[in-house]
């Protein structure tokens, strides 16, 4: 089951003009993605910022 | 013939400039019909600005390398006055009035450009399957795929149409074409080649580089578009002192046996001229490509909501993509930068035991084109997600990938490997690869194409 009526809800909040068609067709992947996202956000700490701008030559 | 080959007879006057451009106009004229690896060929420019790289060395002006050699761009970089469509419709008419910076860094070194190459739409997909201006085919299968989005590029280098392609990479957009057409792709570090003139998909993933076919060619192409020196290696007859990580986890799990041959023939090709080969544990990949996903769908959202409205200019893979982007929120994409800059450091760690990775490229060969499914270990997944699996990450982490070719897999078709390195790393990774590449000289080969 996917979230299709929390994407619509989402999608009609910000005027997208998705159609009903697609968001079932992308419900499933974003309902994947998020389900693999969000659980790594609770890994984050206040010091984790995005403070300096990407530079790979920085880090590490 | 490699850039460096076709410099050498340059020099001893044994062809000309515009000997080699009017050979790569023959074939474009005689294989694009089939491949459909050009979108727009410049001959009457190419010709004229041949002739003028062939006068300067006859009067003694020789401005490097690249000096009169046939190229081609990836048709997502400006050129003043030539259209660059970016693969959409949207940009079907458009003519920059400017050039993109890597232009003008590859003009100031001579090079004479044939054209544009055929991209995925927008950059935005790895088949090169564009609906708008048709599918790009591989050169060693016309049914199959060249990988994209720069299967254009990787096309004409393999089908002897330029001798070097630009490409971008946003998730592996240069690398997985190299792989699926057989020759070499320079994925550079994030932030060392000017974007300036190159249409944007993600604005803090995208890099830009050369495909061609051999690194050497790579190399000195990348210090004609970049501030780096004394990058090209020289003869590699010894890798001592050379220390290779494998990783341990992440990049074997869903490969074809091939691949992971090719990858085991490489690292011991390596052992025997010197370099020590140990295993290396690093963090997930597979939650760093998480992270990448959603950059990138939000990032390439925003570089194209001026057209979001303009529905029917899509093709419908893109379109599901850019939707998708849309509703991704703020606070998660700036959590996915939080912990992109976390995992980085964490892989950072790795340089620490070893100097560079030797990785599987693409985990199979090219699928068919239209193929949305590939099965690795009877298991079919999706094709996108499998392709850029070993790729996307190395995006986020902005570390410089080679390309290699590491042979061919069944129905015998390409196969490669990544070389890794560490942020500027390019000279070690292109040494390496240059080594490999010299010692295994049996796994380059050109395609029959009549």
């Amino acid at each position: 089951m996917t979230r299709m009526a929390d994407w619509k809800k989402i999608s009609d909040g910000l005027h997208t003009g998705i159609s009903d068609s697609q968001l079932a067709a992308i419900s499933p992947t974003l309902d994947g993605l998020e389900k693999l996202f969000h659980p790594l956000t609770l890994t984050l700490n206040p010091e984790d910022d995005t403070a300096t701008p990407f530079a790979p030559e920085l880090e590490g | 013939m490699t850039i460096q080959q076709a410099g050498a007879a340059l020099r001893s006057r044994k062809t000309t400039s515009l000997e080699l451009t009017l050979g790569c106009l023959e074939r474009i004229d005689r294989l694009n019909p089939k491949l459909n690896a050009f979108i727009s060929v410049t001959r009457t420019a190419a010709e004229k600005r041949a002739s003028e790289m062939d006068a300067e060395l006859t009067h003694g002006i020789d401005r490097g390398p690249l000096h009169g050699i046939p190229i081609a761009y990836k048709d997502l970089v400006f050129t003043k006055g030539v259209r660059t469509t970016a693969g959409s419709k949207l940009y079907s008419d458009f003519v920059p009035d400017h050039d993109a910076r890597i232009v003008e860094q590859l003009n100031a070194a001579g090079a004479v450009s044939v054209g544009k190459t055929g991209l995925h739409e927008l950059a935005y997909g790895i088949t090169s399957n564009n609906p708008h201006f048709g599918p790009v085919r591989n050169p060693w299968d016309p049914e199959a795929i060249p990988g994209g989005s720069s299967g254009g590029s990787a096309a004409a280098v393999v089908a002897g149409m330029a001798f070097m392609a630009i490409g971008t990479d946003t998730g592996g957009s240069i690398r997985i074409p190299a792989a699926f057409c057989g020759c070499v792709g320079l994925k550079p570090t994030y932030g060392r080649v000017s974007k300036q003139g190159v249409f944007p998909l993600g604005f803090t993933l995208d890099h830009i580089g050369p495909l061609a076919m051999s690194v050497r060619d790579c190399a000195l192409t990348f210090e004609a578009i970049s501030s780096a020196r004394g990058v090209v290696p020289g003869a590699v007859t010894s890798l001592k002192g050379t220390r290779i990580g494998i990783p341990e986890n992440g990049f074997f799990d869903r490969v074809w046996p091939e691949v992971k041959g090719g990858v085991n023939m490489l690292a011991r090709k390596a052992e025997s001229m010197g370099a020590t080969v140990t295993a290396v544990k690093l963090p997930d990949l597979d939650e760093l490509n998480v992270v990448a996903r959603l950059l990138l769908l939000a990032e390439a959202t925003a570089a194209h909501s001026s057209n979001l409205a303009k529905r029917d200019m899509f093709g419908t893979d893109v379109l599901a993509l850019l939707d998708q982007g849309r509703l991704i929120s703020a606070a998660d994409y700036v959590n996915a930068q939080r912990l992109r800059k976390k995992m980085t450091v964490a892989f950072n760690a790795v340089w620490k035991q070893v100097d560079c990775l030797i990785v599987p490229g693409t985990p199979t060969a090219a699928p068919k084109i239209g193929q949305d499914q590939i099965e690795i270990g009877g298991v079919a997944d999706d094709v996108r997600l499998v392709t850029t699996r070993l790729m996307r990450g190395i995006n986020a982490l902005g570390w410089p990938a080679l390309s290699l070719p590491s042979g061919f897999a069944r129905h015998r078709l390409p196969i490669g490997v990544q070389i890794l390195g560490k942020a500027n790393g390019e000279k070690t990774i292109l040494e390496i690869g240059a080594a490999l590449e010299d010692a295994t000289p049996e796994v380059r080969k050109a395609p029959s194409l009549a």
